[in-house]
């Protein structure tokens, strides 16, 4: 029987400190196999870079939104939420006579809700140009993974629109799209229409331009996420007769999985925030028709002065991308396999 | 080497399945390269006109001449060289940096389990999701206090470190195996070994990626230093479209020429960063 | 391998722009410290004479001494190259102040309010009409009753409405540096070839341009008349009936009475009736191209159409061809246009109030002034220069100028910019059929009296 030293008071002590202490990094999440030197040590200069120049700013504006504050005059006055409720009322949704009545005419009319209405197009929007360039993109990337001839050419081709600055490619799709415009003049007499003047076809025209520039980046980044693919996986589907079909669905898109994330969100984040092709390709005209949700920001916050009501519109929208991605987000993590 | 899905040994090139597939392939292709480019060939052709007027487009220009290219050169308030060292300075600093650091953060975001890991990576996408120009007048006046208006570190300061990049980067490594990582530490590599050593060599298509992206970000990027810039020394390359600009009208023909100076770089940057996209990745080091 | 040769080119690159950068931030140290001395408000502004001058009057005369920025934008690099050679002069007149000049290539008004905002704003700079007010109302700028009080100043030599333009509560904060009016440019050879006289009301214009469609016989001539889809022409149209934007004391907005919605109905008319047409139905995108190519034979538009016709290269005759008018009027309406004006102003934080206010007064008196109106980018804001040769030799922008006496500055209190905002779709709207003239005005008008005032 090995007798065991007797622990002085100091000791023992010690050790019940060691153990609350543990016991409290349990709750909080931290457990010993983490190494959190070495963590925060590769984040470090990121972090810093990230609290003075993004969070810093984002409180900045976040505070700034319960206030009337202008660039010119600083800090107005203090409304809380007031900025909030101008920006959201009127609401889709009323209560009238004890029941919940949807009001759909405050997306389509932009005199009833400039908010809401360019929210809708921003959605419209998003919903156009979202799948197309993702799998447009995808597309391309598989194709010119194969052994193709010119592969570098083709995809320096695919590449050119998304080089050239938002503001150049508005510029010229503007000069397109007008009524005695090139387009117009490959298209047979009965489709030629004032692409860019009618406030039925400028958002399509704006459209058109985001996918033309956006199908080359999300190429990009499936090339690089195809990459990572091994042939091996590859081989065993082949050899279990796996067809075409088959090894694109169970080997090509579950290993695309991370990058799928990745141009999922990013393309979500760009659709909801596409500001500069509408300003300078129609100033958010005609008629509020091109006016989308940061277009409006804008206008509000810098040509009208009114900061605090861009804010807490960007608050706003920044919850709806939240969302969005946040829901990406878990649905990864629960499907993710990590290997 | 074969590596992708469809050139295995005993892929059939021959018969007429294969050349229907290959021809639609190439067609489709093809008639999705001519929609991409057909526009810069327009701008292009316009650049070489002279005087072109709003409506006429043609695939060649009717009068042949560098007189727009020359009136960029010559003008007075359009420094050509100075704001194309300026740019190159601003994009390829942004570019080193977000690569160092965005790197490093990734890593340690996808294979190094620390404390707050998940929510700290949460907390960086998120700014992406607010607009740049919301944060932007709160930076201005960071940047007045700390005297790094119209320098260059103030231009290139608050872009160091870009979500986008961290984002990326996180993902590229995450979808590389652990097995690999504990492979090197177990032979006694310290975590900036494993990363240094064995991923941040296999992350090189993803590290282009990000490369080009960055720089061409930053290339592009024409709000942020004409905010921050007092003076024509100070601007960089994409001012140029706007100062060829009259208020009144544009002069199609010049601001085409300056449209393509300025994407001119960005072209040779990308063609010298595609040889690094394609890059299988070789399992050799796992087997045994 | 090939990942270092990268590295080193970007290093290499770093070195050279490193070098470059030094040698501009020694350049860039000189220039925006503001020398401090000499603050000496009286005397400069007692016996200023024309021309630039040191500020040596009776009393004890004290050297100002100031480095200043100068900042505008720049409507084209002619403006630019002029402004640099007035800047150049004033530097060489005057030995104690140095003056640089900033053209801001874009976004000017978001630019100037940010740095204002932070502190950071050039000394002297330009403030377009259309805003002016709400710089003002936040206290950013330098009053100028001083200057403008001078004798030799000769403040009654402005245009009273331009003036009045920069004044708010009372004081002057900005003196105008040129305008623009809005004419009716007309082609002389297709009204000869219709047969019709310049119109000179508003059923004769609708007459003229009837008669214009049917006779014209020019290839290019798509429609008598051209105006952007969002009623440009408008806003003087309702100032001619008798209309206005605000009431008289700004609180509330009242366009949509019956004289602006008769206003927008005839405009909208012309365009019902095939007489007026919007850009994107024709092939050229603004005024001064539709009328060079011969589209369309009248358009409403203002002086900086001039350089573009006078530089035509495609069609050398239309320059002759193309002669100005002032605006028809209703028959029951009086005289009026839209004046498009800009001020030099100061910054309230002027490291030299002194300093600012000479450059100001040098920029716009008398001798500046006409300088800058020789170029023809804008008409001179001063009624007695339409006694100038330059305007024996360019009659056209002499109409223009006189019309400077019935405009009506483009600007509606410290709220401009948002109610602008707020009619210009409604006008968009009718004008292309969307909506009636009423419904539009009248909605433009409860948005803003709810969301605005």
């Amino acid at each position: 029987m090995a007798t065991e030293p007797l622990q002085s008071t100091a000791e023992r002590t010690t050790e019940r400190l060691r153990s609350v202490l543990h016991n409290l990094k349990g709750y909080a999440g931290i457990t010993e196999d983490q190494n959190n030197l070495m963590g925060f040590a590769f984040i470090a200069p990121n972090i810093l870079v990230f609290s003075l120049f993004l969070l810093g700013p984002v409180l900045f504006a976040f505070y700034v939104s319960f206030q009337e504050w202008s660039i010119l005059a600083g800090a107005g006055e203090w409304t809380g939420i007031g900025n909030y409720v101008d920006v959201l009322e009127p609401l889709p949704i009323s209560y009238v006579d004890g029941s919940l009545q949807w009001r759909p005419e405050v997306f389509m009319d932009p005199s009833t809700s400039l908010w809401w209405y360019s929210l809708k197009n921003t959605f419209v929007y998003a919903i156009g140009t979202v799948p197309l360039q993702i799998f447009g993109g995808l597309a391309v990337a598989l194709m010119l993974d194969k052994r193709v001839r010119l592969k570098k050419a083709y995809r320096a081709a695919y590449f050119m629109p998304v080089m050239l600055s938002g503001a150049a490619s508005a510029v010229m799709w503007r000069w397109f799209l007008a009524g005695d415009g090139v387009i117009n003049g490959i298209l047979p007499t009965f489709l030629e229409h004032n692409w860019a003047g009618d406030p039925g076809t400028a958002l399509g025209g704006v459209m058109l331009m985001a996918i033309w520039g956006g199908i080359g980046s999300n190429m990009i980044f499936f090339l690089a996420g195809l990459q990572n693919i091994p042939e091996e996986l590859y081989e065993a589907a082949r050899i279990d007769g796996a067809s075409r079909w088959h090894r694109f669905r169970h080997v090509t898109w579950p290993s695309l999985g991370n990058t799928n994330f990745f141009v999922f969100v990013m393309a979500i984040i760009s659709a909801f925030q596409v500001f500069g092709i509408a300003l300078v390709f129609s100033q958010g005209g005609p008629v509020y028709a091109t006016t989308t949700t940061v277009l409006l920001i804008y206008q509000r916050a810098f040509e009208e002065g009114a900061f605090g009501e861009g804010a807490a519109m960007a608050f706003l929208l920044f919850l709806l991308i939240f969302a969005f991605s946040y829901y990406q987000y878990r649905y990864r993590e629960e499907t993710e396999v990590d290997y | 080497m074969a590596r992708s899905d469809y050139e295995y040994p005993g892929y059939e090139r021959s018969g007429v399945s294969y050349w229907s597939k290959t021809t639609i392939l190439y067609l489709l292709v093809t008639a999705g390269a001519l929609w991409m480019t057909l526009p810069f060939w327009w701008t292009l052709t316009t650049s070489l006109s002279a005087s072109p007027t709003a409506a006429t487009v043609s695939f060649i220009p009717a009068e042949f001449t560098f007189q727009n290219f020359i009136t960029l050169w010559e003008r007075p308030d359009i420094l050509l060289v100075r704001w194309f060292l300026n740019t190159m300075l601003f994009a390829g600093a942004v570019t080193a940096f977000n690569l160092t650091f965005d790197s490093l953060a990734g890593y340690a975001l996808a294979k190094v389990d620390f404390w707050g890991r998940e929510k700290i990576f949460l907390g960086f996408i998120s700014t992406m999701m607010i607009p740049g120009m919301v944060t932007l007048i709160p930076v201005y006046l960071l940047l007045v206090e700390l005297g790094w208006v119209n320098t260059y570190q103030g231009l290139i300061a608050p872009l160091v470190a870009q979500p986008l990049g961290i984002f990326l980067l996180r993902q590229h490594f995450k979808s590389l195996p652990s097995a690999l990582g504990d492979a090197a530490k177990i032979d006694g590599c310290n975590e900036f070994q494993t990363f240094y050593k064995v991923y941040l060599p296999l992350a090189k298509p993803a590290l282009a990626t990000l490369g080009i992206f960055t720089f061409m970000g930053a290339w592009n990027n024409f709000q942020w230093p004409l905010i921050i810039a007092n003076g024509a020394e100070m601007y960089t390359l994409p001012i140029a479209l706007f100062a060829v600009r009259n208020q009144y009208f544009a002069e199609w023909g010049l601001m085409m020429a300056a449209a393509l100076i300025i994407v001119a770089p960005v072209i040779v940057a990308f063609l010298a960063a595609q040889n690094y996209f394609i890059q299988g990745m070789s399992l050799s080091g796992m087997k045994g | 391998m090939t990942d270092d040769s990268r590295n080193n080119g970007s290093t290499r690159r770093r070195v050279i722009a490193g070098l470059g950068a030094v040698g501009a931030a020694g350049v860039l140290a000189g220039c925006t410290s503001g020398g401090g001395g000499g603050q000496n408000d009286n005397s400069e502004t007692s016996g200023d004479d024309s021309g630039g001058g040191q500020s040596t009057t009776e009393g004890t005369p004290t050297p100002v001494s100031a480095d200043l920025t100068l900042s505008g934008w720049a409507a084209n690099n002619e403006e630019s190259a002029l402004l640099d050679e007035l800047v150049s002069n004033f530097n060489d007149e005057n030995d104690g102040i140095t003056v640089e000049y900033n053209a801001i290539q874009s976004k000017y008004k978001q630019k100037l309010r940010t740095q204002l905002g932070a502190g950071n704003a050039p000394d002297v700079f330009y403030v377009d009409s259309g805003y002016f007010s709400s710089f003002a109302d936040a206290d950013v700028l330098l009053p100028l009753d001083d200057l403008a009080a001078a004798d030799s100043f000769n403040t009654d030599d402005f245009f009273q409405p331009l003036l009045d333009a920069f004044r708010h509560d009372g004081t002057l904060y900005g003196i105008p540096k040129d305008f623009s009016t809005l004419g009716l440019f007309h082609n002389t050879a297709m009204f000869e070839e219709a047969d019709v006289g310049v119109p000179e009301t508003w059923s004769e214009l609708s007459d003229a341009l009837s008669a214009l469609d049917a006779n014209v016989s020019n290839e290019n001539f798509k429609a008598p008349m051209i105006e952007y889809a969002n009623g440009r022409a408008w806003w003087a149209f309702l100032y001619q009936n008798g209309g206005q934007v605000l009431s008289d004391d700004g609180s509330e907005a009242v366009f949509a009475s019956d004289s602006g919605v008769e206003a927008l109905e005839f405009l909208v008319g012309l365009k019902e009736d095939g007489l007026l047409a919007v850009p994107s139905d024709l092939g050229s995108g603004w005024h001064g191209a539709a009328l060079a190519s011969g589209e369309v034979a009248t358009a409403v538009l203002g002086p900086w159409g001039l350089p573009f016709l006078e530089g035509y290269e495609n069609n050398p005759d239309i320059n002759e061809n193309v002669d100005i008018a002032h605006l028809p009027t209703p028959s029951d309406g009086e005289r009026a246009t839209i004046a498009y004006t800009v001020s030099y102003s100061a910054s309230a934080n002027t490291s030299s109030a002194a300093g600012s206010k000479e450059l100001i007064r040098s920029l716009t008196s008398d001798e500046g002034m006409a300088q800058w109106a020789r170029k023809g980018l804008a008409l001179s804001a001063r009624k007695s220069h339409s006694e100038l040769d330059y305007y024996d030799e360019h009659p056209r922008r002499r109409t223009l100028l006189e019309a400077g006496e019935w405009s009506h500055p483009f600007s509606f209190g410290p709220n401009s910019e948002a109610i602008a905002n707020r009619i210009r779709p409604q006008l968009e709207a009718a004008m292309l059929g969307e909506k009636s003239p009423s419904d539009a005005l009248s909605t433009a008008q409860e948005k803003i009296n709810s969301e605005v005032l």
